[in-house]
């Protein structure tokens, strides 16, 4: 039953990330891609790591792809003017090593992975939950990542203000 | 799991697809936030089957959690910006002029 229902949500999230790519509009692309990380945080919540799952859902599809959406009407992009695609020679080259690299890479996958599924869980360690990661990220090894994100996280702030703020570019 | 890491391995590189095809910078940022994805999924999967590590594999999905949205904020800033100034998206054509 979990198998069933992880090949369906890797479908669904293949078809979503073919459906972004394909599409010309970047509304729709913007759209079908909330679709792919809404099946991603599935997908997460399928492993038991329950908090990224809503993480993934909050950050990537709430905030980042919201963000995404308002530019694009901000622009006021139409349909017709929008760029045209590269030409087809590099459309049919691209397509190709990129399906050789798929090919090649779950070969490998598969050929390691051939027969391993998930390790079994202890109920105690807590995995995947808020508990489990904050006992890690307020610890001696997760101290310097986090205020490495804090301080990430404030230069952007500032360097996207100073950014907006500009009025003149040389 | 192997769906998984294959579902990581085809997300990676159809972002990688559309960052070579694509022309609109939009659409651009939108692809290197596929591959992000992808790189996240193949991550969980082996933070899934490696019990022991699993926090810090956490914490390393949780830091491109981050990235990925201090690169999206930049990245539309300066989109925005370069939108105001010559009302064109195309990047040949920017790489031109």
């Amino acid at each position: 039953m979990q198998l069933a229902i992880e090949m369906l949500t890797a479908f669904m999230i293949v078809f979503s990330a073919v459906a972004t790519v394909s599409r010309r509009n970047p509304l729709y692309a913007a759209l079908w891609l909330i679709n792919c990380f809404l099946f991603t945080g599935v997908l997460y919540v399928i492993q038991e790591a329950v908090f990224l799952g809503f993480l993934q859902v909050l950050t990537y599809a709430g905030a980042i792809l919201v963000l995404i959406i308002f530019s694009i009407m901000l622009m006021d992009l139409r349909d017709n003017e929008g760029p045209k695609e590269r030409s087809a020679g590099i459309q049919i080259v691209a397509l190709g090593s990129v399906l050789v690299s798929i090919f090649l890479l779950s070969c490998f996958f598969l050929r390691t992975f051939e027969s391993s599924s998930y390790a079994d869980l202890d109920p105690k360690t807590k995995w995947g939950g808020l508990q489990h990661l904050g006992q890690f990220l307020y610890s001696e090894g997760g101290l310097f990542p986090f205020e490495f994100i804090t301080v990430l996280l404030l230069g952007t702030l500032v360097g996207c203000v100073q950014l907006a703020k500009r009025k003149e570019w040389s | 799991m192997t769906v998984s890491l294959v579902v990581g391995a085809i997300l990676l590189f159809i972002g990688f697809y559309g960052v070579i095809t694509k022309r609109n910078l939009i659409m651009l940022l939108m692809c290197v936030e596929l591959m992000l994805n992808g790189v996240n999924i193949t991550l969980m999967t082996f933070a899934r089957q490696h019990v022991d590590s699993g926090a810090e594999t956490h914490f390393l999905v949780l830091i491109i959690f981050a990235i990925a949205a201090c690169e999206a904020a930049c990245g539309l800033t300066l989109i925005v910006t370069l939108f105001k100034q010559t009302k064109n998206l195309d990047i040949d054509q920017l790489c031109d002029s």
